[in-house]
């Protein structure tokens, strides 16, 4: 279990990326919704040791792992947002020399987990290529095969599926899956969709804060009844923004429809909407502006 | 763990392609390095002083470029590729971490150390006239890759590894590599080290520190064998103790404290440094302007050439300020700054022990930096920051957004070559203004005109190596490969490395010209015609590469360069294509300009073909060994010199008689073919054949010529000359100063002895028989029966010569007549008397001093602006005129004329009959103001004008007046005896404690030359290496002067003069030893012998002292001292009477060195003469002061090998 008590972090030029953030995660997956800014990857940095919070507390099954890193370290799988590999190194070779860096010092063992992974990625038939000459996909089914190797109790992924076609979204979310079965994941995104599909615990996160935490059916409830939705033109949209509080404008067919948060029926025209997780994100990150 | 972490590290470095090129590299330098040591001499290149030595210099030549090339990939892969992440955060150790990258970065730079070795070991193996068993060899090679060069790597990795860990940045460590290179050298220099070629005698403290410190050890390897001898250089290997042994350890303890260093403050963090004027954009924010947006509205854009314009002039100011901005670029000024300042003040204030204070003048500063230092400093950056500007948008990853913007190449490839060329500017500016500051903090004239001149003379070839490296880096695959090839291109262009591949031609080293060099007399004139030339033909070749490099511009990612190739018509356009084929035409014309001065006008020759001329001469000429010849005993010539246009012509009369008792047939002259000789004539003797090649005259007499008949010859010679080979020094002609020195281009009779190939190795390569050796003064004694007078070269001199109306013309002789014709000065000189065949024709712009004394004319000829010191130059040559007339013989001549001459020769005196030429840096531009109080604490300069000026008078006497045997030790009666003529001159202008001074300098050179001797040691009377016939010589000459007295010494002189000097049979050196004995007592004969026929080597020390005040005016001091000797050699019997050796002791009121600046503040107690030995001895003496200090020998009487026991402290032992 992880948890996270008062975490603050200004960076030196005065941005504040985390604002005393609270949080507490349990087995299985965790989604991390937030706005490019706010502060999530920093968090993950963090939890993955990279990075000194000012202030706070990051207990991880009983240790605390901002005075005993290590102990975060032997426990661990990152997927950070972006990252490089050694050119002309292939695969298997550096996904082995990834295997002696997590200690993973007996050789039989070692080349058999390295295999395993390779084949859970389906990268095995490319495991004697370059990891430098590998497209996006690959690129990143290999990061994940790095993350897990060992055996992980904390699998932080950072913006995991930015760049990946749905077919391997697809993929990557069954292993995502079928990983949490065990261990804590902990994947941040920006991308509703994803977190909706796997995340039984989730939190949104903008300017450094957990502004919603909880499970994603019980935070929706939260919103039944007060998502309404209209269909205007685009003119029209500027004078309703300044009346009401629109939490999203989008087009259809040439039609600008905006959603707009309020307990009762703001106007004539507006019908109600069953509130879906994009609604109670754009409705949390505007609320949290506000 | 580790062992794994190792293996992955070697695969890593072994995989890159920079590995096989180091590997590559490493051996060949190796082997070329061992190639080209010369094989000649008595210390032996596969002995083990000879292997190590090389070890150092392969050591700091190659390992910080190595070792920063593989540093990057150890430490900073990880940053460069974005893998930090991941890697920190597994559970590595630091240690782990730290430690297997440091060790692998260790274990490859020292593998490929050791290929160096295997190099070195090919090419002794290949070198056949070796006796060479590999065993030894390979030991003498392993074990100073062992103990000088690893623990060097050891702490040059920890240094690398440091500055990649905390910087990030693959360019911090090659900066901070180079750096280290510089430094290095900087340090050799400084410290007098064996390994540069030009030793400077540096300050014993920096000596000290740096043989501490030194990370290859090659200081404290070269103090410990500072006194073997060849044979012991060949055999003994160095050993780990004394200073050596503290330097290994603690160049290993500063590593470790690097390393711990380094792992304290390290940390698995990768926290995103930002600065406060980056922000990362916060997009909650603007979430709220989004409600109150703008619509969009769209802007048409221009095309046209005011568009490429702006585009050109925005895109250059942002190339220039994103490479000036840096960190990178900060450092590498504040480094150059640091070097420059110390440098030019080093140059002001001096603080060598016998260093004069120069003024603070432009041409000094100038020669602290502009030949040298400031153009290569220049082009080793010039090639980093030509791959930053090149590369910029790949780097930072920017090149999609501006390949796909619709700005023309020619914006941005120009922008880039100005901004380049910016860089060299602004170091020049900053260095001027540096400069220029403090000359005038030293109270110096600033000269601007030739400040400005540097933009000329540093910045062309600047501009040449940066469109060099721009043009490279275009048609590079990626930045790794531009570099070094531009690397490599630029340590072609400016070192000799390419003479050791057969690249010796100067238009092979591209942007190079012979050395420029700056006199107030002659300003650059010696070379910048050459300079001109050369930088035409490297500017056309950069406007071709200019044009190809645009050209081929690389636009977009992965364009391979046949693609582009097939592009270049339609970038160019017609126009471009005509400027092309214009600049290609034009740089060919130039290029045959440059190769038509060069090899035509100026007769370059390769090494190899040099070689092959002289073995071809003695092969066809060997037959003519033992052909008897004429001499030349009247010479009369009309000499014209142009120094405008740089040549001269001249027509001369010889008169020939025939010494020999037999009478010749068939006279060979021969002549330098570098000159054009018309119109060759002998009297009776028709020319029987002519060989252009080497320039030799065959004659056939009509009727013989009998012995003592004479003979007139005639014959024409001009030569114009350039400066494309840079500057002969005997043999130049430029507005504002000419020196044509005859001996160089005067036709000699005979078999030509100077053709021949000296080395014996080459000899033997060529078939070639070996040379006569030397023969021993015995030798040459017994076979001509004591009687060398067939060495004389005298002869009768007149001359007409005439130069350009603003100089005036000197040669040898009184001045008979002068006058005006066709614009023209002329001057006719005559000797009275026959001179040595040493002959000079000199013209220069100069005003003139004159002093009458004793009847002669003395006269100084002197730049305008150089008058300080012309009156004490004036005193100096009439005191030793004065001097050498009472004590020695009357000089023959009725003028003696002293010309200043330019620093560029290279030389500071050189004396002619009856004329002597002083550089302007050896006395005219010393600044000796502080010199008129002898007792000025001020004084820490020595007035060289005075001392150069006498020894130069002296040679009129020793060399021109008493014109030695060309024998073993002829060099003695020249040199020493005029290095005795300064001292006593020295002595009585200044008195014995200023003399001090200069034997101290001399007794340091003595030790310095003989630790840098490749020879073995000949005894005095047989000497000829410098440091014996100047050094050694002074300090012997003046040991015995102290000894037998100076009024001994100078009659000895005198009677030497009077029974040798020409036309009587000239004197050896043991004529001069008879004479010496001659007029000393019966017991101080011995010492002649010592001094002249032994080679002695003591180590003299006080063991301890102490002293008691008896009273206020009594004192009581008690001293232990004792004398042994260390190395004595004895030629002909032994001498030594039980060991012991007269030395002197004093006793002082402050230390022996601050005699001369403490005024009476200092005073020698007590000095006394010891017998002493081995064995220490105890005496006590009464003074009537407190002494402060001891010491033994204080005059430099003596040969010490260790001066720093000699002088003691005496302690304080109270009355009880």
């Amino acid at each position: 279990m992880l948890t996270i008590k008062q975490l603050n972090k200004t960076y030196s030029n005065g941005v504040k990326a985390l604002d005393n953030l609270n949080l507490t995660v349990e087995h299985g997956m965790f989604g991390l919704l937030g706005p490019n800014g706010a502060g999530k990857s920093s968090l993950m940095r963090t939890l993955a040791t990279l990075q000194s919070p000012d202030s706070g507390e990051i207990i991880f099954n009983g240790k605390n792992i901002l005075t005993d890193p290590q102990s975060m370290r032997n426990h661990l799988g990152y997927l950070p947002q972006e990252f490089g590999v050694y050119p002309n190194v292939s695969a298997v070779d550096l996904l082995n020399h990834f295997a002696i860096l997590k200690g993973l010092i007996n050789k039989v063992e070692r080349l058999e987990q390295v295999n395993a992974l390779l084949q859970q990625t389906n990268l095995y038939q490319h495991r004697k290529k370059s990891v430098s000459s590998f497209s996006g996909g690959m690129r990143q089914r290999f990061g994940i095969a790095q993350a897990l190797l060992g055996s992980p109790k904390i699998v932080i992924v950072d913006e995991p599926t930015a760049g990946l076609d749905p077919q391997e979204r697809n993929r990557f979310h069954n292993l995502l899956a079928d990983i949490s079965e065990k261990t804590i994941v902990i994947l941040s995104t920006h991308i509703v969709e994803d977190v909706n599909n796997l995340c039984p615990d989730m939190a949104i996160m903008a300017s450094g804060k957990i502004v919603k935490q909880g499970a994603p059916h019980l935070l929706l409830n939260q919103l039944s009844g007060c998502i309404w939705r209209k269909q205007i033109s685009k003119q029209e949209v500027e004078q309703f923004q300044l009346t009401h509080d629109v939490i999203s404008q989008r087009l259809v067919a040439g039609k600008a429809v905006i959603h707009i948060l309020s307990e009762s029926c703001p106007e004539v025209g507006f019908e109600p909407i069953q509130a879906d997780l994009e609604d109670l994100y754009f409705s949390a990150i505007n609320t949290a502006v506000a | 763990m580790m062992l794994s972490l190792l293996k992955f590290e070697w695969q890593f470095h072994s995989r890159q392609w920079v590995f096989y090129i180091a590997l590559f590299a490493c051996v060949a330098f190796g082997g070329i390095l061992m190639f080209s040591q010369s094989v000649d001499s008595d210390i032996l290149i596969n002995g083990p002083y000879y292997l190590a030595r090389l070890i150092c210099t392969l050591a700091f030549l190659i390992l910080p470029f190595l070792v920063s090339a593989f540093a990057g990939n150890a430490i900073v892969r990880d940053r460069n590729v974005k893998i930090t992440e991941l890697i920190f955060s597994t559970k590595v150790s630091k240690w782990h971490y730290l430690f297997s990258r440091w060790l692998g970065l260790v274990l490859i730079t020292s593998l490929l150390f050791l290929t160096a070795g295997v190099g070195m070991l090919m090419a002794l193996m290949l070198l056949d006239n070796l006796q060479l068993s590999i065993i030894p060899t390979i030991a003498a090679i392993l074990w100073p890759i062992l103990l000088l060069a690893l623990p060097g790597i050891v702490l040059l990795a920890s240094i690398l590894f440091a500055v990649g860990l905390f910087s990030k940045k693959n360019i911090a460590v090659y900066i901070a590599g180079i750096m280290f290179f510089l430094v290095y050298q900087l340090l050799l220099v400084k410290t007098g080290s064996v390994l540069m070629a030009n030793p400077a005698t540096g300050s014993e403290t920096l000596q000290f520190i740096f043989s501490l410190l030194d990370p290859f050890g090659s200081a404290a390897f070269f103090d410990q064998v500072k006194l073997w001898s060849p044979a012991e250089k060949n055999s003994y290997y160095i050993n780990l103790s004394g200073i050596l042994l503290a330097n290994r350890l603690l160049v290993l303890v500063l590593a470790l404290v690097i390393f711990i260093f380094c792992y304290q403050k390290f940390t698995f963090k990768t926290e995103p440094k930002l600065s406060k004027n980056q922000s990362r954009v916060n997009n909650v924010e603007s979430s709220t302007l989004f409600k109150v947006l703008k619509p969009y509205k769209s802007v048409l854009p221009q095309v046209g050439i005011l568009v490429n314009w702006l585009a050109f002039v925005s895109q250059w100011k942002v190339e220039y300020l994103a490479t000036i901005k840096t960190r990178s670029f900060l450092a590498i000024l504040l480094f150059w700054l640091v070097i420059l300042i110390s440098e030019i003040i080093s140059g002001f204030a001096p603080s060598g022990s016998l260093m004069p204070t120069p003024f603070a003048g432009t041409i000094e500063a100038l020669w602290r930096f502009q030949y040298d230092m400031l153009p290569r400093f220049m082009s080793f950056f010039m090639v980093f920051f030509a791959a930053e500007m090149a590369w910029r948008e790949q780097d930072y990853n920017a090149e999609s957004f501006i390949h796909a913007s619709p700005v023309g190449n020619i914006s941005l490839f120009f922008a880039k070559w100005i901004a380049l060329l910016f860089i060299p500017f602004t170091l020049i500016t900053v260095t001027i203004f540096v400069s220029a500051s403090l000359q005038l903090i030293y109270g110096g004239n600033i000269e601007w005109p030739v400040y400005l001149s540097l933009y000329y003379y540093c910045g062309l070839p600047m501009v040449c190596i940066a469109t060099l490296c721009l043009f490279i880096h275009n048609i590079s695959y990626n930045k790794a490969i531009g570099m070094t090839s531009s690397l490599l291109v630029v340590i072609f262009a400016i070192s000799p490395a390419g003479d050791y591949i057969g690249l010796e031609h100067p238009m092979f080293s591209f942007s190079s010209h012979p050395l420029l060099q700056y006199s107030d007399l002659i300003g650059f004139a010696a070379t910048s015609d050459a300079f001109a030339g050369f930088m035409k033909f490297w500017l056309s070749i950069s406007v071709v590469m200019l044009l190809l490099g645009y050209g081929l511009y690389r636009r977009g990612a992965m364009v391979s360069l046949i693609n582009r190739v097939s592009f270049i018509r339609s970038q160019w356009g017609h126009f471009g294509v005509g400027f092309f084929l214009i600049a290609t035409t034009l740089s060919s014309y130039l290029g045959y300009q440059v190769y038509y001065q060069t090899n035509e006008i100026a007769h370059y020759q390769s090494n190899d073909d040099a070689i092959n001329w002289r073995v071809g001469y003695e092969h066809k000429y060997l037959q003519y060994q033992h052909l008897l010849s004429p001499k030349v005993s009247s010479i009369k010539t009309q000499m014209d010199l142009y120094p405008a246009q740089r040549r001269f012509k001249m027509q001369a009369q010889y008169i020939l008689h025939n010494p020999h008792q037999e009478s010749l047939q068939e006279i060979l002259v021969s002549t330098n073919v570098k000159v054009d000789y018309t119109d060759v004539q002998i009297e009776g003797a028709s020319l029987k054949s002519y060989d252009p090649k080497y320039g030799q005259y065959l004659f056939q007499l009509n009727k013989p010529m009998s012995p003592g008949a004479q003979l007139n010859m005639s014959f024409s010679v001009a030569q114009q000359q350039n400066g494309y080979l840079g500057l002969v020094a005997d043999n130049l002609i430029v507005p504002g100063f000419s020196y044509v020195r005859a001996i160089r281009y005067m036709p000699l009779f005979g078999f030509n002895t100077h053709n021949q190939l000296p080395s014996p190795s080459l000899r033997k390569q060529f078939g070639l028989a070996e040379l006569p050796a030397q023969k021993s003064l015995e030798q040459a004694i017994a076979e001509q029966q004591g009687d060398f007078s067939k060495d004389y070269d005298w002869t009768n001199f007149e001359t007409v010569i005439s130069t350009s109306t603003d100089e005036v013309a000197i040669s040898h002789g009184e001045l008979v007549a002068q006058w005006q014709e066709n614009d023209r000065n002329f001057y006719h000189y005559k000797t009275n008397g026959k001179i040595r065949n040493v002959l000079a024709y000199l013209s220069g712009r100069y005003l003139v001093a004159n002093r009458v004394v004793d009847d002669v004319n003395l006269q100084v000829y002197y730049h305008k602006n150089h008058q300080q010191n012309v009156e004490h130059t004036l005193d100096a040559m009439s005191a030793t005129l004065k001097y050498a007339n009472q004590h020695f013989s009357r000089y023959p001549a009725k003028d003696l004329r002293l010309l200043e001459a330019p620093r560029v020769l290279g030389m500071t005196g050189y004396a002619l009959p009856q004329v002597m030429l002083i550089s302007e840096h050896g006395g005219f531009r010393d600044d000796l103001t502080n010199n008129s109080n002898i007792h000025s604490t001020q004084r820490s300069s020595f007035d060289q004008v005075y001392r150069r000026t006498a020894h130069e008078v002296a040679h009129q006497w020793w060399g021109h007046g008493l014109n030695g045997a060309a024998q073993e030790g002829g060099a003695i009666l020249v040199e020493t005896l005029a290095k005795y003529t300064e001292l006593v001159l020295l002595e009585q202008k200044y008195g014995r404690e200023y003399v001090r001074k200069l034997l101290r300098h001399e007794h340091q050179r003595y030790f310095f030359g003989r630790a840098r001797s490749s020879e073995n040691e000949l005894p005095l009377y047989r000497a000829d290496a410098n440091h014996l016939i100047y050094s050694k010589g002074a300090v012997a000459m003046y040991a015995l002067k102290e000894a037998l007295g100076e009024a001994v010494i100078n009659q000895a002189l005198r009677q030497l003069m009077n029974h040798h000097s020409y036309p009587k049979p000239p004197a050896t050196t043991l004529d001069l030893m008879t004479a010496l004995k001659t007029f000393s007592q019966p017991a101080q004969e011995r010492l002649v012998d010592i001094w002249f026929k032994d080679i002695e080597i003591k180590d003299l020390s006080i063991v301890s002292a102490s002293y008691q005040k008896l009273s206020d005016t009594s004192y009581q001091v008690d001293v232990c001292l004792k004398a042994e000797q260390t190395n004595i050699t004895e030629f002909d019997e032994p001498r030594s009477t039980a060991n012991k050796t007269l030395v002197w002791l004093g006793i002082l009121t402050s230390h022996p060195d601050e005699l001369v600046t403490k005024g009476s503040d200092s005073e020698i107690l007590k000095i006394e003469q010891l017998n002493l030995g081995n064995q220490e001895k105890c005496l006590t003496w009464t003074v009537k002061e407190q002494p402060s200090h001891v010491a033994i020998d204080p005059f430099y009487n003596q040969l010490d090998q260790n001066r720093d026991n000699n002088v003691l402290v005496p302690v304080n032992t109270l009355l009880n």
